[in-house]
């Protein structure tokens, strides 16, 4: 019997042992011979595949090596439990990404770091002070923090579920209010609503050692679906050398200040509601004293008659990781 | 485009899972699709000049993908490869056609494997985290690799119609 449905059955089965690795000689015949007679076979296996690779790529893992596949390569492991394998974070497995990470390097450096050799790189999550905003009620609205390890900036609020959007992670997410503080000064003008926290290198340092490191801040964000791209938002990350009673005047002189910057900014085009990753990377350098992370909701109509206020926009589950090789040479 | 431009790395880093899925349907070999993975993104850096700024990124990268794989079925033995010739070029313009659709299924997943219950979406992980197997699966739970592999497939099922209902209709 050769029907329809007998078909689409044995190109399921064929297709789930292509992907799971023990598709043989036999097998592969007759799904060339399936999938060449009938397009929306075709369409059914692309979209197996597309799946198959996200989900590699979304949980980590080195899936074994398919079936009429060579040995895979020895790829070095991740080491003592502490290290993530990165897979999803596919930028990095390619390491010239990596290379292309190092803010300020020229592109002959970057080029020199990259190529030669393909390592697999390993994240580790770093300590950054209240993450996923379920630590406190809000955030105070007073400008770049004061001390170390505590979120600071705009007004805000943090909240749970609400307009539809669940946090990204645990209970509560935070909610960008108002593109301005309390000691904005009457009468000005600001479209970007922002969130600082400082690090301190030195505490960093007990983690990753005391060379060059490359990190990644990320972020995710989310609005309500109206006017979605009047609205973009972003993170940056800047690594500066100074006291923390500087970091005011460091933050403000940054484009000339900062010893290395990464930043990254996204149009909140409509996307069914879903959370958006954003990250950026920068490399460490050996000099830095305070590493100055912030989060921002941007207006994009670019109209200054008055400060925007934020309807619906929210962040949540931030982190900071340390980017580092794994190959032992 | 200027390849040292933060707009380029910003595509370039962006279109890496999608970059990978793609490569991966024409060539369903993890290993030698990473391999290609690696390949096209130096071919990418090194031509970055070649992209205009305002075209498609993806739609560029994956036609430099395709002649990476096209270039490596030429090095294997043809018993060694999955596809013959003649479907490896049908699969090749249906998927050129999707290219601009994958960050869109990217994001979706996301949302879809949220929705999973938990049971299924502990399967997934394991099936996908370091070292996961269906064999490995199969074993610790006491069933055939053929059905575990048969649950994977549906999951999987399951979570594109999901991902096919989160996207927007086609105008």
């Amino acid at each position: 019997m050769n029907t329809p449905e007998s078909r689409s059955a044995e190109l399921s089965r064929l297709i789930a042992r292509l992907t799971d690795g023990d598709l043989s000689a036999d097998e592969a015949r007759r799904l060339n011979v399936l999938l060449l007679a009938d397009p929306a076979a075709q369409e059914a296996y692309l979209d197996h595949l597309a799946m198959d690779a996200m989900l590699e790529r979304e949980f980590g893992g080195a899936a074994p090596a398919y079936a009429h596949s060579p040995a895979p390569r020895e790829l070095p492991r991740a080491r003592g439990g502490l290290w993530e394998r990165l897979g999803l974070r596919s930028l990095f497995r390619a390491p010239v990404f990596a290379g292309m990470a190092l803010g300020g390097l020229s592109a002959s450096a970057v080029w020199a770091y990259a190529v030669p050799h393909f390592a697999e790189l390993a994240v580790k999550l770093l300590p950054l002070a209240n993450p996923g905003f379920e630590a406190a009620a809000t955030i105070p609205p007073e400008g770049l923090p004061k001390v170390f390890g505590e979120w600071s900036g705009d007004y805000n609020t943090v909240v749970g579920a609400e307009n539809g959007i669940a946090p990204r992670e645990g209970d509560r997410m935070l909610r960008f209010l108002r593109a301005d503080d309390i000691r904005t000064a009457p009468g000005s003008v600001s479209l970007s609503s922002e969130m600082w926290q400082i690090i301190d290198v030195a505490e960093l340092r007990k983690t990753i050692g005391s060379g060059p490191a490359t990190l990644e801040f990320s972020a995710c964000f989310n609005s309500i679906p109206e006017n979605t791209s009047r609205f973009s938002c972003g993170l940056s990350i800047h690594a500066f050398r100074g006291d923390l009673k500087d970091a005011h005047a460091l933050w403000r002189s940054r484009v000339n200040q900062a010893l290395s910057s990464g930043a990254k900014e996204e149009v909140l085009e409509p996307n069914g509601g879903q959370w958006r990753r954003v990250a950026t990377q920068i490399v460490l350098p050996t000099e830095a004293t305070l590493l100055l992370v912030q989060l921002r909701m941007r207006d994009r109509t670019n109209d200054l008659s008055k400060t925007t206020e934020f309807p619906g926009h929210y962040a949540d589950a931030c982190s900071l990781r340390l980017i580092q090789s794994t190959d032992p040479r | 485009m200027n390849r040292d431009s933060e707009a380029f790395v910003a595509l370039l880093t962006g279109a890496q899972n999608s970059l990978y899925a793609c490569i991966l349907a024409l060539l369903p070999d993890r290993a030698a699709a990473r391999d290609i993975l690696q390949e096209t993104n130096l071919t990418l850096w090194n031509k970055a000049a070649d992209f205009e700024e305002g075209t498609h990124f993806m739609a560029w990268a994956s036609r430099i993908a395709r002649y990476h794989i096209l270039n490596h079925r030429k090095k294997k033995r043809r018993d060694r490869l999955v596809f013959d010739d003649s479907l490896f070029e049908l699969l090749c313009e249906r998927q050129a056609a999707r290219v601009e659709e994958f960050d869109r299924r990217e994001e979706a997943l996301r949302g879809c494997l949220r929705k999973l219950p938990a049971a299924q979406r502990e399967l997934v992980e394991r099936r996908y985290a370091d070292d996961g197997s269906v064999q490995a699966i199969a074993a610790a739970a006491g069933k055939s690799v053929g059905a575990v592999s048969q649950t994977l497939y549906r999951i999987r099922e399951n979570l594109l119609n999901c991902i096919h209902a989160s996207l927007p209709a086609e105008p």
